[in-house]
């Protein structure tokens, strides 16, 4: 099997209108997702919202997220899976895409 | 997958992020006021965003109540810290004051001295009933717009209007930081209560409307109500009168409507279908209640309540003494449902020829929108007393009247009564 990072971009504004209750469904579904994944489960980390950008060799420092980006890297998951395809396919379920965000799934590179 | 994440789930309390939301309202409403209430909503938002990418990944932690509540702590210091460096003098003192304090506005018993400054503040005279009770929902219930819109029937984008309105003239009222407790608490007492009775009514109400039982709004309104314990209010006996009247209410809640979700009259009701244990509940209150010096409506109405949970068959009621108690409800008010009430009571315990003259005059003097409710008792009136035919035509009356499917239903189950009745009279 190998390893797969899904990088979740979520959707910021959806949460804009979300209820607490609403929130707190949210929660509900990722826990019931990972469940669901079971042994294709291997890790994931959420990420802070506050960023800084260190461009070229000036080694230039911003302030990030990345502006006008709607869409912030909230996290990633690893997850154990025999193709690419099946990384997709497994990615499907994440509820982040429920909510208009997006994942990117990219395989590891075995050393 | 790991094992920290499977179990976690079990330790997260039903709404609990609605009851985090409502203190966490009251916390941030007191230390930065009406004015900053968008920094408020941002704040909360923020905590739970945080709870919902943590705890989406790693499962929720051991006291989830506390990580969240950290976590705001953790945002109204740095936003304290901000403030402090760029408001006017007046506000800095203020920020800097709250900033010594800001542990102590955690612990419990200052959380519900927060909540009640809140609440009272919402039930400002100056605001309409409908508004003081979509702004309690929003603030002190955690409610979202949808699930206000959809306690009380309303449309989400007048709810989101009328909240706005609401804080605008709040503003105004409060246009210092935070918010005092109010001189005049005590005297807003009586507002409070009838907004937490009026918001359970809803809750009471809404439910028929949408067939399926939602009674969130009406367990919202005893949390509220019990919170008002907590003050030092002179006539606890009226708190907990109201205690006993939504308890006795919600013990018949579930055999108010049957499998299909039609309305069960009370007559035909399954009794042992009613809440033993919400009615034992609703006695203790009641009997808490005689403390007082003044019988209120709360009194009254609880008494009501409580005699029809006492009668085992609806044939044993003590109409007598359900009479009485809206004789003494007249005295208090003379509103459209206690004089309705008033007739009905009349009717079962001197007479429905007694009854039927009271809803007469009732419809010749009321300008009531509830023509509804009027055209089916003055039927029920008739059909007791074997009039059929005119029962069938004021039901015939009531059906035009209401646009609520399920009263609808109802109705049309008791012409076809009324017709049956009446070949059998033949």
């Amino acid at each position: 099997m190998n390893k797969y990072m899904l990088i979740l971009f979520d959707n910021i504004e959806a949460f804009k209108e979300s209820s607490p209750e609403d929130m707190q469904a949210e929660i509900g579904l990722h826990m019931k997702w990972i469940e669901d994944l079971g042994d294709h489960y291997d890790s994931g980390e959420p990420l802070h919202m506050e960023a800084k950008n260190i461009k070229g060799k000036d080694k230039i420092v911003s302030d990030g997220p990345f502006i006008e980006a709607k869409e912030l890297v909230g996290g990633f998951y690893i997850i154990n899976a025999n193709s690419l395809e099946e990384a997709t396919e497994l990615a499907k379920g994440c509820p982040v895409l429920r909510l208009g965000g997006s994942i990117e799934v990219r395989e590891i590179i075995k050393m | 997958m790991s094992e920290s994440i499977s179990n976690t789930t079990s330790n997260m309390v039903e709404h609990l992020f609605r009851q985090q939301s409502g203190k966490m309202t009251a916390i941030l409403t007191r230390i930065f006021g009406f004015q900053n209430s968008e920094l408020i909503e941002d704040i909360i938002q923020e905590s739970f965003l945080s709870a919902l990418k943590t705890w989406g990944m790693k499962g929720s932690p051991e006291n989830p109540e506390a990580w969240l509540m950290l976590v705001a702590k953790n945002k109204i210091i740095n936003e304290l810290n901000l403030k402090k460096r760029h408001q006017e003098k007046r506000e800095q003192i203020h920020y800097e004051l709250v900033f010594d304090q800001i542990d102590d506005l955690f612990l419990d018993h200052e959380i519900k001295d927060s909540q009640l400054r809140l609440l009272f503040a919402c039930c400002h005279p100056d605001l309409k009933i409908r508004a003081q009770i979509m702004l309690t929902l929003k603030t002190l219930s955690g409610f979202g717009d949808k699930e206000i819109a959809n306690a009380l029937l309303m449309n989400p984008s007048a709810v989101k209007k009328g909240i706005y309105r609401a804080r605008e003239v709040l503003k105004t009222k409060h246009d210092h930081i935070g918010i005092p407790f109010l001189p005049e608490a005590s005297d807003r007492m009586d507002t409070v209560i009838t907004i937490i009775y009026l918001m359970f009514n809803e809750g009471y109400k809404t439910t028929i409307g949408k067939v399926a039982i939602n009674d969130e709004l009406c367990y919202e309104s005893i949390r509220l109500a019990k919170l008002l314990l907590e003050t030092n209010y002179d006539d606890k006996g009226k708190i907990y009168a109201l205690l006993a009247l939504m308890y006795l209410t919600l013990a018949r809640f579930p055999s108010r409507l049957n499998s299909a979700g039609e309305l069960v009259e009370i007559e035909i009701q399954n009794r042992s279908n009613w809440d033993r244990k919400l009615i034992s509940i609703g006695f203790s209150f009641l009997k808490k209640s005689r403390t007082s010096v003044s019988l209120s409506k709360f009194h009254l109405e609880s008494t009501v309540a409580s005699i029809h949970c006492m009668a085992n068959s609806f044939e044993e009621t003590d109409w007598n003494s359900i009479l009485f108690c809206y004789e003494k409800l007249m005295d208090i008010s003379s509103s459209f449902m206690i004089r309705f009430n008033h007739a009905i009571a009349l009717g079962w315990a001197k007479g429905f020829e007694h009854g039927l003259t009271e809803l007469k005059e009732l419809e010749k003097q009321s300008k009531t929108q509830k023509r509804y409710l009027l055209y089916s008792g003055i039927a029920e009136m008739n059909m007791q007393l074997g009039r059929y035919e005119v029962a069938k035509s004021y039901y015939q009356v009531a059906l035009d009247s209401t646009e609520s499917t399920i009263d609808k239903i109802f109705i049309s189950k008791k012409i076809a009564k009324c017709d049956q009745k009446n070949i059998h009279s033949n």
